[in-house]
């Protein structure tokens, strides 16, 4: 009864909603940064008379309907100098607004807009931005400055290991961040064995994390949204800028197609360790390849007011290759087709078709044998969103999708006088449909509500075979289904919501619940992310990952929004989590189901954060307070246990100084409490050999992790035409030897005894980058 | 695969290592037992131990005056003596090839059972060498041993090799199932990574092909990632644990009953 009574009471929220008496108009158009004609995305606009306002979406449109009246109308984003245009909005309008960065007017006192308060009035929880030319600064390793690094220092976010792009959020295991680049899945997002990712910072426009309390047009994964925009271009000039570092150069052109309706944008990157390998002048060594790089193009044009189209792409491969003999690559593509449509002033269409493909090969070769092993996913994807802007009180969001997965989990084949047989594992198929509704509403001036429900559903489609095993993995029974035949299906309804509840003009309380659901496993067996690893469906043994998360939060800015700060709780409980069995086998096994174990797991966890934003000396402090588990039948006897990803402590404390127009430094400094991990209790004798007894899982703790890193950035010149400058920067300035991994083994010098071995892996680590653009 | 995980290696070579000092929990004394049974009465024998913490000395306590009794598929039973402290043995026996062995061990009023069967035996055709540049240096050769036995495209193979060099067991675990290479002529191959620890010519190589069944193999499978030595790979597997034991009522270790076959080779 209860449900219909609310039932009731919205649907004569929504009537009266609909029911406007007062003459209202529109206001729409798009925000664009006026130096390249680049698209705003979350630019504000806000009206001074009403109080109220919007922002511009993804694309940088933006609509607002309003009493018709005359009004001044701001347009601002942090950095860019606000604009305020009186409007007659006695009719509705189109308005694009073309804004100015401040980046090369460091000398003024920037005054912040009063509005740059988006982080206390939107309903967004756990969700941050990143622009890429915001975190230029921050020092990072080899002097490659990198998206994946820089979220790893935001509250709620860890590395998954020293120098890793693999990243952890509230809990969550690596493979459950949906990491998509201009909409398109991508599936390992790491160079060489996640020392780098594959962004590359100069054709990136935008970053936003969301750490699990998503809209519904997000689904797919338990822990989080990392959600990618690549550049458009410049529509206005041609430019080109890069950077030669120790370790890769970069090269990115961007300008009109035709001067503000269409432009392009290149931009590649490559290593370059092997080019020295000659020098060593070893022969092998000259035969040998060993570099990574990576590909990102786009094009966009505008085919009249109401139509834009955009056809953006990646492409990276990590290469290696040892005197003929042995090869090994690895790498994504991704195809972004997208149209962006107005159907009128309110409703906002944007159509995509995406391709998306990861796959390895190996090649070993000599005069005897050739064999080739290989492995990949593949994905087709149809998009269709709308954006209902109905009024300055109520927008709607929703829409459709259907994605064709196609699954290679390996395949080898031999030619010669070798050991192995040819051999592939059956090819995986599986549809995805999915649709979302979603309402932003404002109940009142100070209340906020934003929920949407999201319809999930996954089914795996023949031809393929299902097996059933026993208790000690034995095949028991094989079932084969035909070419697009139903072999399993799975549906969810995943309801989110968040709430705003603005306390006073600077300070607001937040709410919000959201349930995932994933049915794309990555497995792995070893500790670090590697090309090996494969991509698993769910079928009829492994069942859907579903998470439900709770947080609560408290956000309040100081000195004019100068500092912004928030402390949020959260509690995420996740059902159906995978693990291995004791040896499990994952490489080219038909009987993968068999190696795997199922469980479930949560976390819970307090969240600060403080960030200067604005001024000579900008940065941030996280800090995360938290505790994870799992509980697992068939590991630990049954009992709880401290997940890998469990840190109790975590802080990150980064620094940027712009002392003159010559300049910059900065700092960044990390600590967290070691992860769970498992080491022996005792040990016993076996053949001969040590062995280690182990009594429970991850019942120790690595020693604390803490790192300090510098960085200057010294300005040849700059203006808004050209720029060039150094950048030094040492990773791990104190040189603290932060244990990668502890073994437990035979003293090599004195073999009645045992020891514990810590391995290092970086210590101090300096280095210079030359960037340009012109 | 090897060649694949020096790939992987690469980053490693920033690396450093040290000794350090860390708190271990203490855990009560674990029965580990060891029974080893083939088809020669020389190496069959049972070895029953005790495990200790960690920081001890390597010095394992051994358990003595169990009873320890072995069944075969027509039930009949014979028992094993202790011959030396912890060692329990009877010469009178031999494993025979395609038979499903019983083994009990009591001690203390507990009672430890295990069962394994002795597979087929597989002949080694030859034991070979090969003189091999090393990665990343021509110049210095290394020698690749090699050895070359049939697998039978009717049966599961899962083998252990015991490799001895002069006389010496060379304590590293050498595994092979067929999995991706049923039926095929196999050449097993394998070097030392260590240079000091490289065979020279003059070297005399000794090899046992052992024919184990399914639960041994996976025992020692799981064992490599809990010995106490380098870690199992330049990553270290996510969790250790303790290897997949055969006995039942917690005892530690393995029953394995198999049967060899035998090779050798000097290096020149």
């Amino acid at each position: 009864m209860k449900f219909f009574k609310l039932l009731l009471i919205y649907s004569f929220y929504i009537t009266s909603a609909f029911a406007q008496s007062e003459t209202t108009s529109t206001l729409s158009g798009f925000i664009y940064d006026a130096n390249t004609g680049e698209t705003m995305i979350g630019a504000n606009i806000y009206i001074k008379e009403l109080g109220t306002g919007t922002s511009s979406n993804e694309y940088g449109f933006y609509s607002i309907t309003i009493p018709s009246s005359k009004y001044n109308i701001d347009f601002s984003f942090v950095g860019y100098e606000k604009k305020s245009i009186p409007v007659d909005l006695t009719n509705s309008k189109k308005l694009d607004v073309h804004i100015s960065s401040t980046a090369y007017n460091l000398q003024e006192v920037v005054v912040l807009d009063k509005k740059a308060d988006a982080n206390v009035k939107s309903t967004d929880m756990g969700t941050s931005d990143i622009v890429p030319k915001e975190i230029d600064k921050v020092p990072v390793i080899f002097g490659e400055k990198d998206i994946l690094k820089t979220i790893q220092l935001l509250p709620g976010v860890s590395s998954a290991g020293e120098g890793n792009s693999g990243f952890i959020v509230r809990g969550g295991s690596t493979d459950q961040n949906l990491i998509i680049l201009d909409e398109a899945p991508v599936y390992n997002a790491s160079h060489l064995l996640g020392f780098f990712s594959v962004f590359n910072s100069d054709a990136i426009k935008n970053a936003k994390i969301i750490k699990g309390i998503s809209g519904p047009e997000y689904g797919g994964r338990l822990s989080s949204v990392l959600d990618i925009s690549m550049k458009d271009g410049s529509t206005k000039q041609y430019s080109a800028y890069g950077g030669i570092g120790l370790i890769s150069s970069r090269l990115t052109v961007e300008g009109p197609i035709v001067e503000d309706k269409g432009s392009f944008i290149f931009s590649g990157r490559r290593t370059y360790a092997d080019v020295f390998f000659p020098l060593f002048g070893d022969d092998q060594l000259k035969n040998s390849t060993l570099y990574f790089y990576d590909f990102n193009g786009k094009l966009n044009y505008k085919l009249g007011e109401n139509d834009r189209i955009f056809l953006s792409g990646y492409n990276g491969r990590d290469k290696f290759g040892f005197n003929d003999e042995f090869g090994f690559d690895w790498g994504n593509t991704t195809a972004t087709f997208r149209w962006n449509h107005i159907f009128s002033e309110k409703l906002f269409s944007n159509s995509t078709l995406l391709y998306s493909d990861y796959n390895y090969d190996i090649n070993i070769e000599d005069t005897e044998q050739s064999t080739t092993i290989s492995s990949g996913i593949k994905d087709i994807n149809f998009e269709q969103d709308f954006q209902y802007y109905f009024n300055s009180d109520n927008t709607f969001k929703f829409g459709i999708n259907g994605v064709y997965h196609t699954f290679l989990p390996g395949e080898i084949s031999v030619t010669g006088n070798t050991n192995f047989n040819s051999k592939k594992i059956d090819e995986n198929y599986a549809i995805e449909a999915n649709a979302y509704f979603g309402h932003e509403l404002k109940v009142t001036e100070l209340f906020k509500l934003n929920y949407g429900l999201r319809y999930s559903s996954f089914s795996l489609i023949g031809k393929g075979k299902v097996y059933s095993f026993d208790e000690d993995g034995l095949v028991t029974k094989t079932e084969i289904y035909e070419s697009g035949e139903l072999i399993k299906s799975y549906s969810f309804l995943e309801p989110r919501l968040s709430i705003n509840y603005l306390l006073d003009v600077t300070s607001s309380i937040k709410l919000g619940y959201a349930r995932n659901t994933q049915n794309i496993h990555l497995l792995s067996t070893a500790s670090t992310s590697t090309p090996l690893d494969i991509w698993q469906p769910s079928t009829a043994l492994i069942k859907p990952e579903v998470s439900d998360i709770v947080s609560i939060g408290y956000f309040r800015n100081f000195y004019n929004n100068e500092y912004e700060t928030s402390i949020e709780f959260y509690y995420k409980d996740m059902q159906n989590l995978i693990e291995y069995k004791n040896g499990a086998d994952i490489f080219l096994n038909e009987f993968i189901e068999s190696q795997l174990v199922f469980g479930n797991g949560w976390s819970y966890g307090m969240e600060l954060y403080v960030e200067k934003k604005v001024g000579k000396f900008t940065g941030w402090l996280s800090y995360t307070l938290s505790s994870t588990d799992r509980k697992f039948d068939k590991i630990n006897d049954g009992n709880a246990f401290p997940a890998r990803q469990d840190r109790t402590h975590d802080v990150s404390l980064v620094a940027i100084y712009n002392l003159n127009d010559r300049w910059s430094l900065s700092a960044n400094w990390v600590y967290s409490t070691g992860f769970a991990a498992t080491f022996p209790s005792g040990k016993y004798e076996i053949d001969g050999q040590t062995v280690n007894l182990y009594t429970e899982r991850n019942g120790h703790r690595m020693p604390d992790y803490h790192r300090l890193d510098l960085g200057a950035t010294y300005y040849f010149n700059r203006s808004e035409e050209n720029e060039m400058s150094l950048t030094f920067s040492v990773y791990n300035a104190y040189a603290r030897e932060n244990a990668y991994r502890i073994t437990f083994e035979e003293n090599p010098d004195d073999p009645t005894k045992t020891q514990a071995v810590k391995l290092a892996l970086f210590s101090i680590v300096p280095s210079i980058t030359f960037n340009f653009r012109f | 695969m090897k060649k694949i995980y020096l790939v992987f290696l690469i980053p490693f070579l920033f690396a450093c290592e040290e000794v350090i000092e860390i708190d271990l929990n203490s855990s009560s004394p674990e029965i580990i037992i060891e029974a080893n049974l083939s088809n020669s009465n020389e190496q069959s024998f049972v070895y029953i131990t005790e495990s200790t913490d960690f920081y001890n000395p390597n010095a394992y306590k051994t358990i003595s005056n169990a009873d320890v009794f072995l069944k075969d598929a027509s039930g009949d039973s014979l028992s094993l003596d202790e011959v030396s402290p912890g060692k329990y043995q009877n010469k009178q026996f031999k494993i025979r090839q395609q038979n499903q062995y019983n083994i009990e061990v009591n001690y203390k009023n507990q009672k430890y059972t295990a069962a394994s069967s002795a597979p087929n035996i597989v002949e080694v055709d030859s034991v070979g060498y090969k003189l091999e540049s090393r990665p990343f240096n021509k110049d210095k050769k290394r020698l690749e041993l090699h050895i070359y036995f049939k697998d039978d495209p009717d049966i599961k193979n899962y083998i252990r090799f015991v490799v001895y060099k002069n006389g010496e067991k060379i304590n590293r675990i050498f595994l092979y199932d067929d999995r991706l290479t049923n039926g095929n002529d196999i050449d097993f191959f394998f070097f030392n990574f260590d240079e000091e620890e490289e065979f020279k010519s003059g070297d005399l190589i000794e090899v046992e092909l052992q024919s184990i069944d399914e639960p041994t193999f996976t025992y020692f499978k799981t064992l490599r990632s809990a010995l106490a030595r380098s870690s199992g790979g330049p990553f270290g597997s996510t969790a250790p644990a303790n290897p997949t034991t055969n006995w039942t009522n917690n005892a530690f270790g393995y029953f394995s009953a198999y049967v060899f076959s035998y090779g050798s080779v000097v290096l020149e």
